[in-house]
């Protein structure tokens, strides 16, 4: 996951030496494929074939358009119907469970550190840790928005997106941003009142802190990745100004 | 009516196995080398989907090696599963082919 996202922006960075219709190409084939359910390491690679058959073909002087065969909607169609992406079910569930998790971490440390905490020190000792469906509610809410930001958005970045997004997400976005902030409210009040589970607050800190490290060690880990592939890319691109 | 696109479907993936198979290479040189075959209006970019189509089924694997003028370059290699595709692509083509000669030369015969 860490290399295709470094592997995804080092062909956009790659992308912005082509000229402005060459660039324009690109873009409207990442576009149509960041739309279609190809993974994100598929769709690493292949923009980086395009991206380096575009930046070859420039540099000869040959038209990108022509070498195409002319229509880059049909390319793109033709490139996913060549590898025919399917998500399967446990892949989907995969991801929805990883994502939901980081998401109630961040959601429950948000918590103990701005609310639990600060009563501990006003001389309100709370012993326990309560999630109510109010709590629930907000996780939901939440992990459809970064869903749809990390899965269609992230696959394409926001530059991108902007210029592809289709009518039924626009409706979707502004349909959740108008659903947050008028209706949800007036839900949340009543969902307070329904507890779901309580829980020790030493253990529930004690696992918070545990996750946080985990995720401390894969962000360490995405910058090793990070740095040795950009490393390679830079002296090629040096390399190459020399000549 | 003869739409040599038409034609290319299916009978390209063969040929292109063909090259990949006398030595590991891109797909700018499986271009080059279909063009001087006689195969026209034939690009690295036409043929890139058919590369796609051939590694995801397990016919060709790639590597990506750096390149001195410029982006990686994905070099292709024919795996087992590939070397048995182009002789059953081999003998089919020439069963078509024999097919389509007879039934020519049938209907030379018959205005003659």
């Amino acid at each position: 996951m860490f290399k295709a996202m470094i592997m995804r922006n080092h062909s956009f960075q790659l992308s912005r030496e082509l000229s402005v219709e060459n660039r324009q190409i690109f873009d409207a084939i990442a576009c149509h494929l960041s739309a279609s359910s190809l993974s994100h390491k598929l769709l690493a690679d292949v923009y980086e074939d395009i991206v380096g058959m575009f930046w070859t073909w420039q540099n000869e002087g040959a038209s990108v358009r022509e070498k195409i065969g002319g229509d880059e909607t049909k390319y793109a169609e033709d490139i996913l119907s060549a590898i025919h992406p399917r998500k399967t079910l446990w892949k989907w569930l995969a991801e929805a469970l990883g994502l939901a998790s980081m998401l109630f971490c961040l959601l429950v440390t948000l918590r103990v550190v701005f609310l639990t905490f600060p009563q501990m020190w006003g001389g309100h000792p709370a012993s326990t840790f309560l999630y109510t469906l109010r709590d629930l509610w907000q996780l939901v809410l939440l992990f459809g928005v970064t869903y749809f930001v990390l899965l269609h958005i992230g696959k394409s970045a926001l530059r991108l997106y902007a210029r592809g997004i289709k009518k039924r997400d626009r409706f979707l976005i502004l349909g959740l941003l108008y659903f947050s902030v008028l209706v949800n409210p007036f839900i949340s009040a009543p969902l307070e009142k329904v507890h779901i589970f309580t829980a020790g607050l030493i253990p529930v800190t004690a696992g918070l802190l545990v996750f946080w490290l985990l995720v401390l060690v894969f962000a360490l880990c995405y910058q090793i990745e990070y740095k040795r592939v950009f490393h390679k890319y830079f002296t090629g691109r040096d390399l190459f100004r020399k000549k | 009516m003869a739409d040599r696109s038409q034609f290319f479907r299916g009978t390209l993936e063969g040929c292109i196995l063909k090259v990949i198979d006398q030595n590991e290479t891109y797909g700018y040189e499986i271009a080059d080398r279909l063009l001087a075959f006689g195969f026209k209006d034939i690009s690295e970019g036409t043929i890139y989907p058919l590369l796609l189509r051939l590694e995801k089924s397990g016919l060709v694997i790639s590597v990506k090696r750096d390149s001195a003028l410029g982006p990686k370059r994905k070099y292709y290699r024919l795996t087992d599963a590939g070397r048995h595709e182009i002789l059953e692509f081999y003998s089919i083509w020439s069963e078509i082919r024999d097919s389509i000669d007879r039934v020519f030369c049938n209907e030379e015969e018959t205005h003659v």
